[in-house]
């Protein structure tokens, strides 16, 4: 159990490691503050919607899992919006549009789909917790590291802008591209790599984009 | 017929119940959010006029417009809500704050989507700096040092969102032009 916890947040990090949700990522971290107002965010839909996901499991049908995951993941995440614009107004100004954009956030969907649907209802809940967490370190880690070069503040507060000319480049998407590509190294490093068999790939035949994909159809599959 | 009818009445079910639970929570907050939308409106009024103890809407071609008027219900000055398009994410909407001589004496960016670091700078002081007590009819940008009191130095890396400052705060100029037409000079 605990295993499922702490899976997301190094081995199977979310961002770092399946690579998924990548968008609102490069667009969020231009300050390490914006990081945590979107990953308590998404972490709090995550562990949502993969509970509700994981007890309506054996109810939803196969041919109508997809709309039906989207429609409840949509419904978590504009309670989320709501109650931010309600009680924590600095939050939604920070995020803006990135807030409901979590609805298409690939990690939501993605759980929901390789674990949620599969798994009871704790475990699910975990599953969820844990990847809301990895989600939200590596937001942390990568909006510090451009707020710091980029800007010379952390969380707002001035370190090195007063005497070290910032560089700007940082802040904007190439910056975000290559501190994004330095951290998934890392983050390989750290966690010993693996291939994509751990992470359930169901090869090419499951793949949706399997028809357009040059390694399904030029070369053999991913396994 | 069965197969086929199952999943969509569970997906319409399951449309249904989340509708239900989005509604629920509309009900709970939707005065909150109104609320609170008046009421950082409000704060910013006060901070950019404090020496108007209350203000009374009015009518010109801004998005919104307020008089501000001291104890005695004199006129001290006008508050304008003004949007000015073309920002880099989009329209930039501004609270203008204008005396009765038609001089802007402060501002406030009070919605905008621009970038961390670069277009959000606007908010800064040192920005907003430049337009307050400029006598000159409408401002302009320009990416140098400004050589005379119309111009604003654009922020930089910022040009389009100075721009779309700089139009929201014309507006509310012209607005204030449209409310004093009518007034004697003190």
């Amino acid at each position: 159990m605990i295993k499922t916890f702490t899976n997301g947040i190094l081995r199977e990090n979310p961002t770092l490691r399946l690579v998924l949700g990548t968008c609102p990522t490069l667009a969020i971290t231009t300050a390490a503050l914006n990081g945590v107002g979107m990953g308590i965010a998404a972490t709090l839909v995550l562990v949502c919607s993969n509970a509700a996901i994981s007890l309506l499991r054996k109810v939803i049908p196969e041919q109508v899992r997809i709309p039906a995951y989207i429609t409840i993941i949509a419904g978590f995440v504009t309670v989320v919006q709501m109650l931010v614009k309600a009680y924590a107004q600095s939050i939604d100004e920070t995020l803006g549009i990135y807030l409901p954009l979590i609805v298409v956030n690939c990690i939501i969907l993605g759980r929901a789909e390789m674990f949620a649907s599969k798994n009871p209802v704790l475990p699910s809940v975990l599953d969820g917790l844990g990847m809301g967490i990895g989600f939200t370190a590596a937001l942390v880690t990568m909006g510090a590291i451009r707020e710091l070069i980029g800007a010379g503040t952390l969380f707002g507060i001035t370190v090195t802008a007063g005497s070290i000319e910032p560089m700007v480049l940082f802040i904007l998407p190439p910056g975000g591209f290559f501190v994004f590509g330095m951290l998934i190294a890392l983050a390989n490093k750290l966690s010993g790599g693996g291939n994509k068999k751990e992470f359930g790939c169901m090869g090419c035949a499951g793949c949706p984009s399997a028809k357009t994909c040059s390694e399904a159809n030029g070369g053999g599959g991913n396994e | 017929m069965k197969k086929n009818l199952t999943p969509v009445m569970v997906l319409f079910a399951v449309c249904v119940a989340v509708t239900a639970v989005v509604a629920f929570a509309d009900f709970l907050t939707a005065d909150k959010i109104e609320e609170n939308a008046r009421e950082s409106e409000t704060q910013t009024m006060r901070e950019l006029m404090p020496e108007a103890s209350n203000f009374t809407e009015a009518s010109t071609s801004a998005d919104k417009t307020y008089i501000g008027l001291d104890d005695s219900g004199k006129t001290v000055g006008y508050v304008f809500v003004t949007t000015g398009t073309g920002g880099y994410a989009g329209d930039v909407v501004v609270m203008t704050a204008i005396d009765a001589d038609g001089i802007v004496t402060g501002l406030q960016i009070i919605e905008d989507e621009e970038t961390q670091g670069l277009g959000k700078n606007a908010h800064n002081e040192e920005y907003r700096e430049q337009y307050v007590g400029k006598d000159t009819d409408a401002y302009t940008v320009v990416k140098g040092e400004p050589s005379a009191e119309g111009e604003i130095q654009a922020l930089a890396g910022a040009t389009k969102t100075s721009r779309a400052v700089t139009e929201a705060v014309n507006l509310a100029k012209a607005a204030a032009k449209e409310l004093s037409g009518g007034n004697p000079d003190d």
